[in-house]
């Protein structure tokens, strides 16, 4: 009970604190605010999949599916921002049912390595077909998006319209990692074997997740397409996917939280280290291997460790 | 008609025949035991019935439908369950999240129920039955202890609880008092009477203990090389010549 409420207040702060944001920083500190939110969910979207054990390395070009497409549709069709975020989720998700027919067959690192090349595959349509997507230099002149009077061009409106759709999505994702559904993914990760015996479909269950997955990694690029007003191949490419792990790995994947903390803490370190520009790939790397090594479990293990202790002392007190 | 006919089961790896032409018939209400040395093929041939490895050649019929070739989850929800020699659990997960995890089969599940609130009825039906099954196997005083904290025998009874969780018509249960001390298997061993005297579950056991085998199971089959090597009451299993030639190479078999 306590903890509930605990967890009201802490919400309840962040909510303020993200409403008020945007009018306490710069322009340029809300560009990166907005940043922080459509990596928030992807990065949220990609534990889903973690959940189960599949590593993927085709998220990031999951993501770029759901950019393209919101591409395609707001520059050619002319559709609302309102169409195109929905629409560009579905025709990920689509896509990611179609990868992940044959990817079910594989397993650990045979599905690590399969997923890629599956990537590379979708991110080679881009670079060889000009049209629609515009070949190796992708697309320009995407619209920023508006609701009625309200235009996006400004980051403000943006970050609000953002804000939204992440608490939405985010809490989406909640509910479903606190689900049945949520805990199966888990069982499945933790004994196959076993998660089969008693009658969970386990490559059903590993096919909803990645599904489920890509779905939300749309939603992220549409958001990403309408901010930059262009697209292109290299904005997907293993590089981007690398960062994606990076935040997990320093977050941790146990909790729902874990991933949402290691993205916070590297985005504050990747503003921070801007002047390093070309020692930046190589201070990640060092945190990375760092992370892998002294601390697999993550930030969050940290704060489950912590927790554990507690719960612990008050046992023994009680006996006591 | 029997519950589970198993007709001409063949398991080729490579070059290795690890099941051999082996048919079985199991009654509804039965407690089959299923003995052999050591690598006789009685874990391949729990493994091929419950298709958690695909038969070479050979049919499985499960209350009168093929099951062979189906995967174990399909099978699972036909009725049909097994139980694995290791400790299979969701270790992280306590004792109670384990039986309700395993509840699979009972719960029609989509994605837009997981998000947009849960059938609190079928929630409140299944928390109580997982705790009846607990109850069942005299676990209830670890209810919320994580499964890894359990002690071996706890978690061997886990297991069976687990695939209880299914509610299966037929159980398969490999090696169920592996490793327990006499007063553990005791209990075990009446817990496996209990569950077909008052569930009604037909159960089949692949087993070392002896005694055990010989305490509560009506038929025994025995296997060796992969071959069935006779079928009867344990009264003329453990008389029977070639069996203690299999088995102990020896006049007799110690009880």
């Amino acid at each position: 009970m306590r903890a509930t409420a605990f967890g009201l207040v802490f919400l309840a702060i962040v909510a303020a604190a993200a409403v008020a944001a945007p009018y306490s920083v710069s322009y340029y500190q809300t560009e990166v605010l907005i940043l922080f939110l459509i990596n928030l969910i992807l990065v949220c979207s990609y534990r889903i999949l973690t959940t189960t054990g599949d590593w993927s390395l085709s998220h990031v070009v999951m993501m770029g599916v759901g950019a393209y497409t919101t591409a395609i549709l707001s520059k050619y069709l002319e559709l609302s921002i309102l169409l195109t975020v929905p629409l560009s989720a579905v025709v990920a998700g689509l896509v990611g049912l179609v990868m992940v027919t044959p990817l079910i067959r594989t397993r650990g690192f045979g599905f690590f390595i399969a997923s890629f090349a599956l990537g590379e595959f979708v991110r080679l349509i881009w670079v060889k077909f000009r049209d629609p997507f515009g070949g190796p230099r992708g697309m320009i002149g995407i619209p920023n998006g508006e609701i009625g009077s309200i235009d996006f061009f400004m980051p403000v409106p943006y970050y609000f319209f953002v804000l939204i759709i992440a608490a939405l999505c985010l809490s989406v994702m909640y509910r479903l990692d606190r689900s049945r559904i949520g805990k199966t993914f888990k069982a499945v990760y933790a004994d196959e074997d076993l998660a089969e015996s008693v009658g969970i479909d386990v490559p059903r269950y590993r096919a909803l997740a990645f599904v489920t997955g890509t779905f939300f990694a749309g939603v992220a690029g549409s958001l990403l397409a309408h901010r930059l007003g262009a697209v292109d191949p290299k904005n997907f490419d293993i590089n981007v996917m690398v960062y994606l792990i990076i935040w997990i790995v320093v977050g941790g994947s146990a909790t729902f939280w874990g991933p949402i903390l290691g993205l916070a803490v590297m985005t504050v370190v990747f503003e921070v280290t801007r002047p390093l520009l070309e020692w930046r790939p190589l201070l990640f790397g060092i945190i990375l291997i760092l992370f892998l090594v002294f601390m697999p479990g993550g930030l969050e293990s940290l704060f489950t460790g912590l927790r554990e202790r507690l719960v612990r002392r008050r046992g023994s007190e009680g006996e006591g | 008609m029997a519950l589970l006919e198993v007709r001409g089961a063949v398991k080729r790896f490579g070059g290795l025949l690890a099941v051999n032409d082996v048919s079985l018939d199991v009654e509804e209400g039965e407690i089959r035991g299923i003995i052999g040395p050591n690598g006789a093929g009685k874990t391949t041939l729990f493994n091929v019935i419950s298709g958690a490895l695909p038969l070479t050649a050979g049919t499985v019929m499960f209350r009168g439908e093929t099951i062979s070739g189906r995967k174990p989850s399909h099978i699972a929800r036909a009725g049909l369950v097994r139980t694995f020699q290791r400790n299979a659990m969701f270790p992280k997960a306590t004792v109670l999240e384990n039986v309700m995890l395993c509840r699979h089969t009972q719960i029609d599940e989509n994605i837009l129920k997981a998000v947009f609130g849960i059938d609190r009825a079928e929630e409140e039906r299944n928390l109580a039955r997982s705790r009846e099954i607990i109850a069942f196997l005299g676990l209830d005083g670890f209810a919320d202890e994580q499964a890894q904290n359990l002690s071996h025998g706890h978690q061997r009874v886990l297991g069976i609880a687990n695939a209880l969780a299914t509610e299966p018509k037929l159980i398969m249960l490999d090696e169920p008092v592996a490793g327990m001390n006499p007063a553990e298997t005791d209990m075990v061993t009446d817990h496996i009477r209990r569950l077909r005297d008052e569930w009604g579950i037909t159960v089949i056991l692949v087993e070392h203990d002896m005694r055990t085998v010989m305490g509560i199971c009506e038929k025994v089959t025995v296997i060796n090389f992969g071959e069935k090597l006779m079928e009867g009451t344990p009264e003329e299993v453990t008389h029977n010549p070639a069996v203690i030639e299999a088995y102990l190479g020896s006049e007799e078999i110690s009880l």
